[in-house]
């Protein structure tokens, strides 16, 4: 089974997903890499109060919280 | 001074940045993962092209098994943080999806498994053969045949496309 034996009608909604290719520079820069590894998609912070607290999550905060202070020290 | 290596490492990226590219996003549908990890398959390629015996495969199917395995680290590696911090992360599956977003062939390829996506997109995006595809996924060609075979059964089951084969 290759390519040429996949449905017509597969094959048309395969060719939807199209993808725009950014301008990539070949070398990184440091502050790219910085700027990369710190991304993630940002939460609004309005939800993270109306969240629920259980007592898990309470406990869980100050361990949460000194793990991401440490980690410039873990990574260094 | 401009070395041969960086000339040849410049004329592979020029030649297949895009196709990586096109790849990792197809699979894992995060522009800025995607954006890293071509930028990170030239670097570790750099490293390993001593590696690289050009009897045993394409240097496009090299490229791909960087790219590939650098997706699967980084995929991890976030799943980890995941779990760890899950207040960071947004939390994708409790938005409400529309039917017509369900059947999407962007939302359905990402709810085929994940071997069975790197499958698909390989053979039709990318138009490699079995051989490669088993190269690159380190798997035997049985393996690729079965996960071809699953995924495009999968694919025509969500899209509710007539089997006219």
């Amino acid at each position: 089974m290759n390519k040429h034996d996949i449905p017509e009608e597969l094959k048309q909604k395969l060719d939807e997903f199209e993808v725009d290719v950014p301008d990539i520079p070949l070398k990184k820069s440091l502050s790219q890499r910085i700027a990369n590894w710190l991304y993630a998609p940002a939460k609004n912070p309005v939800d993270l109060i109306s969240t629920q607290w259980t007592p898990f999550r309470i406990a869980m905060f100050p361990i949460a919280l000194l793990f991401l202070c440490s980690l410039p020290l873990l990574l260094l | 001074m401009i070395s041969n290596d960086n000339i040849q490492v410049e004329e592979l990226f020029t030649t297949y940045h895009q196709q990586i590219y096109q790849f990792i996003y197809r699979y894992t549908q995060d522009e800025a993962l995607s954006y890293d990890i071509v930028q990170d398959t030239f670097i570790k390629f750099q490293k390993y092209a001593n590696d690289y015996d050009s009897t045993k495969s394409h240097i496009r199917t090299f490229l791909f098994r960087i790219a590939y395995q650098l997706t699967m680290t980084k995929l991890k590696r976030r799943n980890k943080f995941k779990k760890l911090l899950p207040f960071l992360y947004e939390q994708n599956q409790e938005e409400p999806v529309s039917l017509e977003e369900k059947i999407t062939i962007r939302t359905t390829l990402q709810q085929l498994p994940p071997e069975q996506r790197a499958v698909i997109i390989f053979t039709y995006y990318h138009d490699l053969s079995q051989k490669e595809i088993a190269a690159i996924l380190q798997i035997p060609i049985g393996t690729v045949k079965s996960r071809l075979h699953s995924s495009l059964k999968k694919l025509k089951d969500l899209l509710e496309v007539d089997d006219d084969e």
